[in-house]
């Protein structure tokens, strides 16, 4: 699997499922989006990751499990329980994001790979954050095992504030290496400790997520159970004492794995209206409705990342209660099932 | 029997049509609107066997609608094949 079929996917519906092992993390990056660290306790219950997996695997869109954390290898035991019930089911690939910490020599990143359940591709964040924990030399282990178990792979770099980190990287795998190796460049997202770091986004209006948001069509399921539209809500647990739904209605949270089968939590993402805005208008989309009905607040939310703005729109009771009733006008009905024709090539039924 | 009879029958036939095939005729059209800027003649050369319904929708793109449209599929395209570091945008 490549990067290119991981991408495809991501952009689809309901194709790929992110699942949160836990937030243990050997490192503190200073942008750590989810807040990890050694300290961290908080992990699935495998019952629960399984069931998500075993549910996933039912619905019909359904290619590949993203596994993530915190550090899923600080997890074995998880990952491996992980890995095996994707194995179980031949439609589902499986990618699992790691900064790579394991990878302290290249036989031990062989032998730590060699030992697990197959994983169709493995992403390995590293930049000016991981790198202040995680030496490059580890990445190259971890490139280089790859490479020897024919596991496909690639970089996640995050690119702010400047991109002068890809020059240390070249440096450190050398220019062959630098070179074969597919880098995806990220940004500082405004969660968690990145919120802190008070980066200005490079490219805000240019971001693809203005004007249509591809990532909500992934949902990411919370080490608790909770299944929310993408990984930017991570931000809402703890936000309140009550869940963001129950709120609410925000689509922004979807509900249980304990509580509700993930195909009803697909079908009622399917036909949530504010959702299929979201990834056909955009946050951009969604404002200028707003804006045009008056019901955009003066001066409007302040935000520094246009998933910032989305989470301050779609947690406000009156702007989502707003959205769901102009988004029932048979226009916005049929301009969105046109977007999902074009953009993902979704089939609308009626 | 006139031209009327027939454009009936076609929007009929329109709704007929599975979820996958008018998924597929839509893209046709929005396709061929955003090469020749011309959504009327998009739809009458890629997309006559529409309903009369879809065919409202699609003429009620404005050419500013289309080019958003474009931009935002070149996007996503861009995103999907995976492009090297350096000449990508951001993936988000």
């Amino acid at each position: 699997m490549g990067f290119d079929d991981f991408a495809r996917a991501y952009t689809g519906f309901f194709k790929v499922l992110t699942l949160e092992l836990g937030l243990k993390c050997p490192i503190t990056c200073r942008h750590c989006c989810y807040n990890c660290s050694p300290d961290r306790v908080e992990e699935v219950d495998s019952e629960i990751m399984k069931s998500a997996i075993q549910q996933f695997s039912e619905i019909e869109t359904s290619e590949i499990v993203a596994l993530t954390g915190g550090e899923p290898f600080a997890y074995p035991g998880l990952l491996e329980t992980a890995l095996e019930e994707v194995t179980r089911f031949p439609r589902l690939k499986s990618v699992v994001i790691s900064n790579g910490f394991w990878a302290t020599s290249q036989e031990k990143a062989r032998d730590t790979l060699e030992n697990l359940p197959p994983i169709h591709q493995l992403c390995l964040s590293t930049d000016v954050y991981h790198n202040e924990f995680i030496p490059l030399a580890f990445i190259k282990h971890a490139i280089l095992a790859c490479e020897a178990l024919d596991i496909p792979m690639f970089l996640e770099v995050c690119i702010e504030p400047e991109d002068s980190f890809q020059g240390t990287l070249k440096k450190a795998l050398g220019n062959d290496l630098y070179e074969r190796t597919f880098r995806l460049s990220t940004s500082v997202q405004p969660i968690g400790r990145g919120m802190d770091l008070n980066i200005t986004p490079k490219r805000e209006r240019n971001n693809v997520l203005w004007d249509s948001c591809f990532m909500a069509g992934s949902p990411f399921v919370l080490y608790d159970g909770t299944v929310v539209t993408c990984c930017n809500c991570t931000r809402l647990r703890g936000m309140a004492s009550k869940s963001m739904s129950d709120m609410c209605g925000s689509p922004l949270e979807m509900g249980r794995i304990s509580q509700s089968k993930l195909q009803d939590i697909f079908l009622e993402m399917n036909k949530d209206m504010i959702l299929q805005a979201l990834r056909t208008m955009g946050v951009g989309g969604i404002l200028k409705l707003l804006a045009e009905t008056g019901t955009y607040p003066k001066g409007g939310p302040s935000y520094s990342h246009v998933c910032d703005l989305c989470i301050a729109l779609l947690t406000d009771p009156h702007i989502v209660s707003r959205l769901r009733g102009l988004l029932t006008s048979q226009s916005y009905v049929e301009e969105i099932a046109l977007k999902r024709a074009y953009y993902y090539g979704e089939a609308i039924e009626g | 029997m006139g031209g009327g009879d027939y454009m009936e029958r076609r929007a009929r036939a329109g709704a007929r049509l599975s979820p996958s095939a008018r998924t597929a005729k839509i893209k046709g059209v929005l396709d061929a609107a955003m090469k020749s800027g011309n959504i009327a003649a998009a739809i009458s050369e890629a997309g006559a066997d529409l309903s009369a319904q879809d065919k409202t929708a699609l003429q009620a793109l404005t050419s500013s609608e289309l080019r958003t449209m474009a931009s935002v599929q070149q996007k996503l395209t861009r995103i999907r094949g995976g492009e090297r570091a350096g000449n990508n945008n951001n993936f988000y």
